[in-house]
């Protein structure tokens, strides 16, 4: 099994290798191949279904949210870790992410990389799949799950 | 090359020319703080909602002192240790039914803990049951260890490895509960080894690559919580 049978996703991957994110998408690569083997095993009830077909669109959205996510994954996380504060604290409290943390950034800095981030996620989105990303698709406004 | 590859590298290097000039050359990635940070705070966010009665939620520094900012632990530390910028955690209270004792948990980030054997293991994220009257905390036995989790942030699959570690450190560290969050999937012999050894190791599902799913620790949490006298 290879990302060649699906020409989106492969090209999606290409494109971050060509802005200088080879090893990341070589990573994301690995990911979706193991995903890929897992989601075309046989399943214990129906096991008449070994080699399944998975179609390109569902490829190539895993793909896309993985690459978002390797994008921008501390950022997103950041921004769920401060929602998760906000309940706990009652808006009280603040989160400060220090030099030694390796990711030196303040809430508002946060919050415009995470502007910054929804904006790629939906323009890219709509370049691949010609339609908007839904509303809820999101990560930045998925919050904490 | 195709056309959409260059239009989708183009919005890529607008994007991360974008960020760079907002960070200022800082790093893009804190190679899985950020990741430890979330879990940590939403698993207290967790036990906050679900204890059945939550008392008070505080953040506190390795003194014990309250703290209005939540400062994640830079590089893993003993549970006392100062750093700069000071480390904090959080701590819970909660009324435990039926009878009503006050229960404390902390939630630490990046501590090590003092194993059977002596030797230090950091958890990344932790839940303990404070026990002041058994002494400090990091000895062995006297806070209640009961929820050991291991971030990581790879956008490979998790392998056997992973499973191995968390059995490992559960055993040395005499933890009730040890948990994995991945941010990539995980691989087939994690997957069998993870169904062979228990339902005390419990591995959050993450697919598609790439979204992190911790849905399920609350849930197992809040009934460690509830439960807390047959722990």
């Amino acid at each position: 099994m290879a990302l060649e049978n699906y020409p989106k996703a492969q090209q999606l991957l290409d494109a971050m290798r060509l802005a200088g994110w080879e090893v990341q998408a070589a990573q994301i690569e690995a990911g979706v191949l193991d995903w890929l083997v897992l989601e075309s095993a046989p399943r214990d009830e129906v096991p008449l279904d070994f080699g399944r077909a998975i179609d390109e669109d569902t490829v190539t959205r895993v793909v896309f949210d993985a690459m978002a996510m390797q994008l921008f994954e501390d950022v997103y996380h950041l921004q769920r870790a401060r929602t998760a504060l906000d309940v706990l604290g009652q808006g009280q409290f603040e989160l400060e992410v220090a030099q030694s943390f390796g990711l030196s950034a303040g809430p508002s800095q946060i919050d415009r990389l995470v502007e910054i981030a929804t904006e790629f996620r939906a323009s890219l989105h709509q370049l691949i799949f010609e339609e908007p990303p839904p509303p809820t698709s999101a990560p930045a406004q998925r919050g904490v799950m | 090359m195709s056309a959409l590859s260059q239009q989708a590298k183009a919005q890529v290097q607008n994007v991360l020319a974008k960020w760079k000039s907002i960070l200022g050359g800082a790093a893009l990635a804190g190679g899985g703080k950020a990741l430890e940070t979330f879990v940590a705070l939403e698993t207290a966010r967790a036990i906050w909602q679900c204890a059945k009665v939550p008392q008070s939620a505080s953040l506190r520094n390795g003194a014990g002192a309250q703290k209005f900012v939540y400062v994640p632990r830079g590089a893993p530390g003993r549970i006392h240790s100062l750093g700069t910028p000071e480390p904090t955690h959080i701590r819970i209270g909660a009324l435990q039914p039926p009878t009503g004792q006050l229960v404390e948990l902390e939630i630490h980030q990046s501590v090590q803990w003092q194993c059977r054997f002596g030797a230090y293991h950091e958890l990344d994220v932790c839940v303990i049951k404070v026990r002041p009257h058994f002494g400090p905390k990091d000895a062995l036995g006297q806070a209640r260890r009961l929820l050991g989790v291991e971030c990581k942030q790879w956008a490979r699959p998790a392998d056997l490895g992973v499973g191995r570690q968390a059995l490992a450190l559960r055993h040395l560290l005499l933890t009730r509960r040890q948990a994995i969050v991945t941010t990539g999937a995980r691989n087939r012999s994690l997957a069998n080894f993870l169904a062979k050894v228990g339902p005390r190791y419990t591995y959050y599902p993450s697919r598609p690559p790439g979204k992190v799913g911790v849905t399920v620790a609350p849930l197992l949490l809040g009934m460690d919580v509830v439960n807390d006298a047959k722990i």
